[in-house]
């Protein structure tokens, strides 16, 4: 099999033996990383899950708990990480349309959000840290009643499983840009562009939903 | 529109290796990163005019679910894709559905225990200190036992043990006479 399509002047180099065609192995690379995606979104949604659970138990609690975060710093981050899924996928459609200079700025605009928002969540974290707002038995800070510990056991939990996805990301988007700083990605063979990009839509997508939980109770 | 189906089995493929991926037009990534950020805008500006609570989140949720819907269909290209990719993400979201709706029926069943009569399971220390109180006359110790909500669920809990008919068993419990001072305390109390 293989050596009949070793002869194929048609067949792309980086295609392997066992797959039929390029779409084929691209096809299968993407339904892989879609596998993938559907572990990340039911191993975010224990952690939902919790705050459902202990929301309706103390929904005074999380009417105190919203009103020491700050919704315009959480507003401008999905801003800013909504803005980074948009040149994640033009830099997907840069790979498409075989566009080496579109592919490089759109990463490096990525990077550069990327790099943004976890520069606005270290602010706000270290505000937290600063009142002795510390998670679950760590808490310390004297100026709130109720349940905040669970609260914020909560918070950061949920923001800080997110932000090592932030900070992963980073690392793949990263080693994209080295690469096609080395002219990859132009033959077509794309499948890693478009595996993190749709990874990094799923970074967006839990934001998307953490942002109204967390920082819009009211 | 010419979708692309199911490339994973071999017969779909194309022979010359080279593939024929959508390529979406500037114009709509551009018109998706415009609705997400508006959406955007909006959900923080919903929450400013001080709509009652189950309606707030309610919105907030309808506006985060159409965003996500929006990244979904378009930035990972979810309408061009196989099919099969759709199955998967919407298969994800069906066990997440099952997921909350089975801790829900948890938490929620826990509001229509019954003690008097035995309905439900009630766990033995919680059932002990019912008892303690109810013995002790102190009804308001008891409602604070109880799980939230429990008295929204059986206002006449308390007056209705004398007026159950079920004579024996309030009188075991020492308050049939004593009610005058149940129903001042049987009504429903404020979620604390």
């Amino acid at each position: 099999m293989s050596d009949a399509h070793a002869h194929d002047p048609n067949r792309p180099a980086w295609v392997k033996h066992f797959f039929h065609s390029g779409e084929q192995q691209l096809s299968a690379a993407k339904f892989g990383m879609w596998l993938f995606l559907a572990q990340e979104v039911l191993f975010f949604s224990g952690l939902f899950c919790a705050y459902v659970a202990f929301r309706w138990l103390y929904p005074e609690t999380w009417l105190s708990g919203a009103d020491q975060l700050n919704k315009w710093m959480g507003g401008l981050n999905t801003l800013v990480l909504i803005a980074s899924s948009f040149t994640m996928a033009l830099a997907v459609r840069g790979a498409q349309t075989k566009s080496p200079k579109a592919l490089k700025i759109n990463l490096a605009l990525t990077i550069v959000f990327a790099c943004m928002f976890m520069v606005v969540k270290y602010f706000e974290y270290s505000h937290k840290f600063h009142l002795g707002i510390f998670p679950a038995g760590h808490y310390a800070y004297e100026g709130s009643t109720g349940l905040m510990p669970i609260f914020f056991a909560i918070y950061y939990c949920l923001t800080g499983l997110h932000g090592v996805h932030v900070v992963i990301g980073i690392g793949f988007l990263g080693y994209l840009l080295f690469a096609a700083q080395k002219g990859r990605f132009m033959d077509g063979n794309y499948a890693y562009v478009e595996n993190v990009g749709l990874y990094w839509h799923l970074v967006d997508l839990v934001w998307i939903f953490l942002f109204p939980l967390l920082y819009l109770v009211k | 529109m010419n979708r692309k189906n199911v490339h994973l089995s071999a017969g779909a493929a194309h022979a010359d290796g080279e593939h024929h991926e959508h390529i979406a037009p500037l114009s709509m990534y551009l018109g998706v990163f415009g609705a997400l950020a508006v959406l955007t805008v909006v959900t923080i500006g919903v929450s400013e005019l001080g709509i009652p609570q189950p309606y707030s989140l309610i919105v907030a949720m309808i506006v985060a679910t159409f965003k996500a819907s929006l990244v979904v269909t378009f930035f990972m290209h979810l309408l061009w894709d196989d099919r099969l990719n759709t199955v998967v993400f919407l298969g994800t979201v069906i066990f997440v559905a099952f997921f909350f709706a089975l801790t829900m029926t948890d938490l929620l069943s826990r509001d229509f225990l019954v003690p008097e009569t035995g309905n439900f399971v009630m766990l033995e220390a919680e059932k002990a200190e019912w008892n303690a109180c109810m013995e002790e006359k102190d009804y308001d110790g008891c409602r604070e036992k109880l799980p939230r909500g429990w008295f929204e669920a059986n206002p006449n809990a308390v007056e209705g043990h004398g007026e159950a008919g079920d004579h024996g068993k309030a009188e075991d419990h020492g308050k049939a006479e004593d009610h005058g001072k149940a129903e001042d305390h049987g009504k429903p109390a404020a979620p604390h």
